[in-house]
């Protein structure tokens, strides 16, 4: 084969990739990016979905104390007792505790120790689920894998198959189409997206491929946490020993680990001579997100160990965890990760609507089952971009429709996700495009300008006594609701006034420019 | 039975024909398929052959499966055809295992 052949065969090779897998993926990737996005606000998300709690914190002492005298009061028999402390973004206290094969969970109020009343919610965890396994366990995190797998791998055929986009970028030769929305957003996410992928991919690595400890550990394999922490849990003797109060510890547990960090308390076979109790710090302040443990004898309060350094290995591996879950750099960090993956989301978007836009009037003059199958990539499209967008601010509205003793009321809310998304696509296949593009998006902008108005209306803080009591978590999900409901109501009236222009000119090419 | 063999052999041809939607169907399998193969073998074969303490081979070979499916996916399509593709993967998956198993025999 000759030199020019050779090169006409990879480059063809190379477009089909990016075109074909990206169109596949696309739909895929676009719904993991922008719950992704979504995920990076996790914390203050399930705050506002769960408004039963609106108290401030209190000192470290006093909580623990608090958690301590209900988990005595609540879970005596228990074989294992949890405490979830407030630490940074993280607003509430939470008990939990292991009985047998039950978990139970009680947030309680930080000021009085009294177990707060919630409506049952998967909050913002369900972004942080969905974005990972699709909501659908081992299936959905393969699928999230391949996808994550082909997201890298159409980075460097996107660059392939037009080398031209950096020059372009750089010295603005900025157009006005799809694909040049579709190039300059890829070039100024570029940095962002190989970070976000190659790091989620790589910290699902024993769960998706168990191969690599199976040959090394064989059989004695218990997880990487086994391997990398020093173990200071002890068997139970089921002999009677009265647990240490925890806030006599506690003093310690700060001196060794850094005062007003703590984030989570572990205490295994409470009321047993051999029990332990283990502190964790917070991981907020730092890019390896693996926490600093000290752990007590139960019964004397006496230092059994602590460990705060890692294995060099293990301090990568972890930061590149830390570098997924962005809970570092106080507030700005998340909002440079919460604005690049919207970016990203709008670099697939743009190119999954590219895709069409480039073969309409191929597709204009061919057979029926092409034209069909041009049908549905388009309504797919819709539903894959505007309908997730619907999806989500219906879960968020859900949050606050649903009544509180609803029967599964975090399965409903679930429910109602993936049920507007269905419509969302039933919708995108019985409409003109246009038409539907425009629909979903109004409808999208509604629900999310709308939000604030619900929130007021049927939260216990509504938009502006949020700000002026300082509560700046409810009040910044409102806002950038409605921020994000602008945008979006923009995209709608846009596309809206093609499509007028579309019906008024003989022949339509808009979307085109 | 002469029947089967033709259709045998028709289907051998057709795979080896150079249609430009077979050759895209081999290079899909072989990228999804072949590629988490030796995203698989790969790692395991680099953990057994390192040197090192073990959760040390655990943790850097932890590194790798991220880069080698992507690249899988860009090599099979760089591939001028499926048929090379196929046989360069298959090559790159015995390679490997050959190392792994003779690591962990001396092992």
């Amino acid at each position: 084969m000759s030199q020019t052949n050779v090169k006409r065969t990879f480059n063809r090779s190379m477009s089909e990739l990016h075109t074909w897998g990206g169109l596949v993926f696309g739909w895929l990737l676009f719904a993991i990016f922008f719950t992704g996005t979504l995920s990076v606000f996790e914390p203050e998300i399930t705050y506002w979905m769960q408004h039963g709690a609106r108290v401030s914190q209190t000192s470290p002492v006093q909580m623990v104390d608090l958690a301590d005298k209900k988990l005595r009061l609540l879970a005596p028999k228990a074989n294992l007792w949890m405490i979830a402390l407030p630490q940074g973004r993280n607003q509430e206290l939470r008990i939990i505790w292991k009985q047998g094969p039950a978990t139970l969970e009680r947030h309680l109020n930080p000021q009085t120790g009294a177990i707060l009343k919630m409506p049952a919610t998967e909050g913002g965890d369900f972004f942080v689920q969905f974005h990972y396994n699709l909501h659908s366990g081992k299936t959905g995190q393969w699928l999230v894998g391949l996808a994550s797998a082909f997201m890298l791998a159409a980075l460097v055929s996107g660059i392939a198959i037009r080398r031209r986009v950096f020059s372009d970028f750089f010295r603005l030769h900025w157009r006005k189409n799809w694909l040049a929305a579709h190039t300059l957003t890829g070039v100024l996410t570029l940095p962002f997206v190989i970070l976000i992928t190659y790091t989620g991919l790589t910290i699902t690595f024993f769960e998706l491929l168990p191969t690599v400890p199976q040959v090394l550990y064989g059989n004695s394999w218990k997880g990487p946490g086994a391997v990398v922490a020093n173990n200071f849990d002890r068997a139970p003797a089921h002999l009677p020993g009265e647990l240490v109060p925890l806030t006599r510890v506690l003093p310690l547990a700060e001196a060794e680990l850094g005062k007003d960090k703590l984030s989570f308390v572990r205490i295994s076979n409470p009321g047993d001579r051999q029990s332990v109790i283990t502190f964790f710090r917070s991981v907020d302040d730092t890019i390896v997100a693996t926490s600093a443990r000290a752990s007590f004898d139960g019964v004397t309060g006496e230092m059994l160990g602590s460990q705060s350094t890692w294995n060099k290995y293990v301090r990568i591996f972890r930061s590149l965890a830390g570098l997924h879950i962005a809970k570092f750099g106080g507030y700005i960090i998340p909002w440079l990760y919460f604005v690049a993956g919207l970016l990203s989301c709008m670099m697939i978007a743009a190119g999954l609507i590219f895709f069409t836009v480039k073969r309409r009037s191929r597709y204009d003059g061919s057979n029926e089952a092409a034209q069909l199958m041009y049908r549905v990539i388009e309504a797919l499209n819709i539903a894959a971009v505007s309908g997730i967008v619907v999806a989500c601010s219906a879960y968020l509205w859900s949050n606050r429709l649903l009544p509180p003793g609803f029967k599964d009321r975090a399965d409903a809310e679930i429910s109602v996700f993936f049920g507007i998304w269905l419509l969302m696509l039933i919708h995108a296949l019985l409409r003109p495009p246009l038409c539907a593009w425009a629909e979903q998006l109004g409808l999208a902008a509604g629900l999310c300008i709308g939000l604030p108005a619900l929130n007021a209306l049927t939260g216990p803080v509504g938009l502006f006594p949020a700000i002026a009591r300082g509560d700046w978590i409810t009040a910044g999900v409102d806002l950038t609701a409605a921020l994000l409901g602008i945008v979006l109501a923009v995209a709608a009236w846009r596309v809206a006034l093609k499509h007028k222009k579309s019906r008024q000119l003989p022949d339509p090419d808009f979307l085109n420019t | 039975m002469r029947n089967q063999k033709e259709s045998d052999y028709a289907l051998l041809k057709e795979l080896c024909s150079k249609s430009r939607t077979i050759q895209t169907v081999l290079r899909i399998i072989a990228a999804v398929f072949g590629g988490y193969a030796l995203t698989v073998i790969m790692p395991a074969a680099f953990a057994l052959l390192l040197p090192w303490p073990k959760v040390d081979a655990l943790f850097f070979t932890a590194l790798l499966p991220a880069l080698i499916y992507p690249a899988v996916f860009l090599w099979m399509f760089a591939a001028p055809t499926a048929q090379r593709a196929w046989r360069n993967l298959l090559i790159a998956i015995l390679l490997c295992s050959v190392l792994a198993l003779i690591a962990a025999v001396v092992r």
